[in-house]
């Protein structure tokens, strides 16, 4: 279990996967090539996806709750993108915390 | 073992106009690793040592596998191990002359205390360098050795204040796999603070 503590005051109790589903939104990241802004458009289109964003030759993904990717995936290669490595991802601890921060202020 | 390892209702402790813990209200389950995660100045050390009765409370009140932190202190150092923010090691003495110390502070016959020794210096790497003084080991060594003397009397209770502080990667998977191995057997519980 895990106490999330600021300022002496308690923001959270549980375990860190609790924590993690509570505050800490899933994401997907994909390495390849070819992200184009229709791809980019159907995957925003998505009601499981609240954000998309490319960095460099990577593509993130943030999901609004746990799901299969699959069909993310097949998306993204129907539209023409060249997936190379696909890795889905929960907050970790330092972002759980984080997330809590920017909820009290 | 009690069933709530750790219980605080509206524990508060100011420091002049400070509030460094502000109506903490949980309980802890035994038999679990619980880890307090915040800032610097967040009240993470503050509260281990008001839990350990090292700090008055000023409101609110705490348990500790079931003896209040005000009037029954003793009992909760008695029963718990604790690395607190500064290793407190003799440093002219050897690690095993620490060791062996603190095992008869603890009253442990001398055959459980050299088997106990023993078993954590080995545990934590440093059994080769048992006969050196710890004056001049690294801070790394000397967080490892403070964990093993807050393990000796195997406690029902540890409370470890940053403990991975000035470890290396190494030394800091190997006190992880600490507390659920030859550190502390299985079913004790365990208080980390992490910054």
């Amino acid at each position: 279990m895990v106490a999330v503590i600021r300022k002496g005051r308690l923001l959270a109790v549980g375990h860190p996967d609790e924590l993690r589903a509570h505050t800490g939104a899933p994401h997907v990241e994909v390495a390849g090539s070819g992200f184009n802004e229709n791809a980019l458009g159907l995957l925003r289109a998505r009601p499981e996806v609240s954000a998309v964003e490319v960095q460099d030759k990577r593509l993130s993904i943030q999901l609004r709750q746990e799901m299969d990717v699959a069909p993310l995936v097949s998306l993204m290669v129907s539209a023409g993108v060249q997936v190379e490595e696909v890795r889905k991802g929960k907050a970790g601890l330092e972002e759980v915390f984080l997330t809590l921060m920017e909820e009290e202020r | 073992m009690t069933e709530i390892a750790i219980r605080t209702e509206n524990l508060s402790r100011d420091f002049g106009s400070i509030k460094a813990v502000d109506g903490l209200s949980m309980e802890v389950p035994g038999g679990i690793i619980f880890g307090f995660l915040g800032p610097n100045a967040s009240g993470k050390t503050t509260t281990i040592n008001l839990l350990l009765g090292l700090l008055e409370p000023t409101s609110g009140r705490a348990e500790v596998l079931g003896f209040d932190t005000r009037t029954q202190a003793s009992e909760i150092r008695t029963r718990s191990g604790a690395l607190l923010e500064y290793p407190g090691l003799y440093e002219q003495m050897s690690a095993e002359d620490n060791l062996e110390f603190y095992g008869r502070v603890w009253s442990m016959g001398a055959a459980e205390r050299q088997a106990r020794v023993k078993e954590l210096l080995a545990h934590f790497g440093l059994w080769e360098r048992r006969r050196e003084s710890v004056e001049k080991w690294s801070r790394g060594m000397k967080q490892k050795l403070a964990t093993a003397r807050a393990l000796l009397h195997r406690p029902s209770l540890v409370f470890l204040d940053e403990p991975t502080s000035g470890l290396d990667v190494v030394a800091a998977a190997s006190l992880r796999d600490g507390p659920g191995r030859p550190g502390c057997p299985r079913g004790r519980d365990g208080i980390l603070d992490h910054a």
